[in-house]
């Protein structure tokens, strides 16, 4: 190998602290945190001892996943430019992606709630993924389920096959 | 669940673009606001982008079923992948036609969508033929369907009307034919890429049963044009225009410029002809049809799956229709086997930019002298060598452009 990587000369890491609906702390590192791109757009704005972020619509229990969806992403897109700069093949891609897919594979309520914490906090990968899983579990339903599923009354008066 | 009211619309709005046509054509009928939403132009712009890349749909349109003697039935066959497994129900409240007077139809294109009874009421002189042609107008976002009507002794008289589905009117356009058609076939589902469809055409007086030229049809300016099809090129009418990697494919089976002799028509056995039909969307495997059904063919492992359309499947509508048990049915699928292994399909492809360009036998002309193809520009391939021949075509056209 040409470039020699030295893990030891790597500044410390910077943080963030992130404050759940429901009074919860955490505290994560920056580049994780800016997956949002609610948080990425104000961050240069505020002030490094100021950098708290009080989440009024994400419970504790979904931003712990949002944190966890986060921090792989970052790490894995880490790990796979340095496996295209050093030319080795890589399955990176495809392991981040069933991972993704094992991520989202939750109940309904939590589901419901990443997609809406993660269009809350913009995080598009986030929302790309938890809408294609809500599209994939109502595509075969009723219309009548899909009342159900989604307290929507029926107003429909129009017969759908009916020509004009 | 949480309800629909504190889901934002703009998500709703992506949720509902991820979905697959036949369930947007159910969930029509969950609400109002849905149902304008789904029906929006907007929408309907948006979806056809977003669904450009996601899995294909096979429309099988089964026209064989004799309701009485005026009118017949149509199955249709709807596979949301490229398994072939199962069909998905098409629920159409009618498919039917009448010879003479008034006919309707239910139109329906899977990949994009929409599914209406149209009236359809023309008249039409005795021996008129009607070709269809269903597309997507990209400047104005609405469907349209463009409807040929060929009558008269020698075809002469032609009315061209064209159907929008925003103003649900049929008018007629001022137009004519760029050529003199006897015969235009018309499939449902031909290709249609960037609003412009295209029908083979033969000529009329033509005792031979060959297509001549290809006409295409541009929705947005509603203009007619014409590619004539090379000179040595010989394409039965029961060719087929597909899309293959985006450049305008017809397929058919072949006839060689040397020996003025079918290559298939005495090597497929008891069950002679068969019709290429077109390509599954993952462009991996043809679709083949014969009497006996319809069958993916995959050139790399010679796999044939049979496709189970709904109704029996006649294809190319010879005069002895064929019943067959599960025994047979089994027997058939072996000797269409055999014959995929001796069948030939005669390939072309072109860009579809070329369509304008009149360049077409240049292009030819380039994959003539690359593949060394000296006689004939279609090019005779068995089966099993198409998927390389593809490859190879593919190639020599993104060297030519």
């Amino acid at each position: 190998m040409k470039d020699s990587f030295n893990p030891s000369i790597e500044p410390p890491k910077k943080t963030v602290t992130l404050v759940s609906s429901d009074g919860y702390d955490f505290e994560v590192e920056e580049e994780v945190a800016l997956e949002s791109q609610v948080i990425k757009d104000g961050f240069e704005d505020k002030a490094v001892d100021d950098r708290e972020y009080l989440l009024f619509n994400v419970h504790s229990d979904t931003l712990e996943l949002i944190i966890k969806y986060c921090e792989k992403h970052v790490s894995s897109r880490k790990s796979i430019s340095a496996a295209a700069a050093s030319s080795s093949s890589s399955n990176g891609e495809e392991a981040l992606k069933e991972w993704d897919e094992h991520f989202i594979s939750v109940d309904t309520n939590t589901l419901y709630d990443i997609l809406m914490a993660a269009d809350y906090l913009n995080i598009k990968s986030l929302l790309d993924l938890a809408i294609q899983k809500v599209a994939d579990t109502i595509h075969g339903r009723s219309p009548e389920q899909i009342r159900k599923k989604f307290n929507i009354e029926n107003d429909s008066i129009i017969d759908p096959w009916a020509s004009e | 669940m949480a309800t629909c009211f504190d889901m934002p619309e703009d998500v709703m709005f992506r949720i509902l673009l991820c979905l697959p046509v036949m369930s947007l054509m159910r969930f029509k009928s969950v609400c109002m606001s849905w149902r304008n939403l789904i029906e929006s132009s907007g929408f309907i712009a948006q979806h056809i982008h977003y669904r450009e890349n996601c899995e294909g749909n096979l429309i099988v349109f089964n026209p064989c079923v004799m309701v009485d003697d005026y009118h017949f039935g149509v199955y249709v066959s709807l596979f949301l992948d490229d398994n072939f497994k199962e069909p998905a129900k098409l629920d159409l409240p009618y498919y039917c036609a009448h010879a003479h007077g008034s006919k309707y139809i239910d139109y329906y294109d899977g990949d994009n969508f929409y599914i209406r009874s149209l009236s359809l009421v023309a008249s039409y002189p005795p021996n008129g033929r009607i070709s269809l042609g269903f597309g997507f107008d990209v400047k104005t976002n609405d469907y349209k369907v463009v409807r040929i009507i060929l009558g008269g002794g020698d075809f002469e008289f032609c009315l061209v009307q064209v159907y929008s589905l925003s103003t649900n009117t049929w008018r007629i356009v001022d137009t004519v034919l760029p050529l003199s058609c006897g015969l235009i076939v018309s499939q449902p589902k031909a290709p249609l890429q960037n609003g412009t469809y295209c029908w083979l055409v033969r000529f009329p007086y033509e005792s031979q049963n060959f297509c001549d030229s290809i006409l295409s049809f541009d929705f947005s300016d509603e203009v007619f044009r014409d590619v004539p099809l090379p000179d040595v090129c010989s394409i039965k009418s029961d060719g087929r225009l597909a899309i293959l990697r985006e450049n305008l494919a017809c397929i058919s089976r072949i006839f060689t410029a040397d020996s003025e002799t079918y290559l298939t028509d005495d090597t497929v056995g008891p069950f002679s002809w068969c019709w290429p039909m077109g390509f599954s969307k993952n462009e991996e495997s043809i679709l083949l049809g014969n009497s006996q059904g319809l069958f993916s063919c995959d050139p790399h492992t010679e796999e044939l799956i049979n496709i189970p359309v709904e109704g029996s499947f006649k294809q190319g509508s010879k005069d002895q229709e064929q019943h067959c048990s599960s025994r047979d049915q089994e027997q058939a699928g072996k000797t269409i086997m055999e014959s995929c292994r001796t069948l030939c399909v005669g390939l072309i492809m072109f860009p579809f930019g070329t369509l304008y360009e009149q360049e077409i036998d240049r292009v030819f002309g380039t994959f003539v002298k690359k593949l060394s193809f000296s006689k004939c520009s279609t090019l005779p391939v068995p089966l099993r060598s198409l998927a390389d021949t593809i490859e190879t075509v593919f190639q020599s056209i993104k060297q030519f452009a």
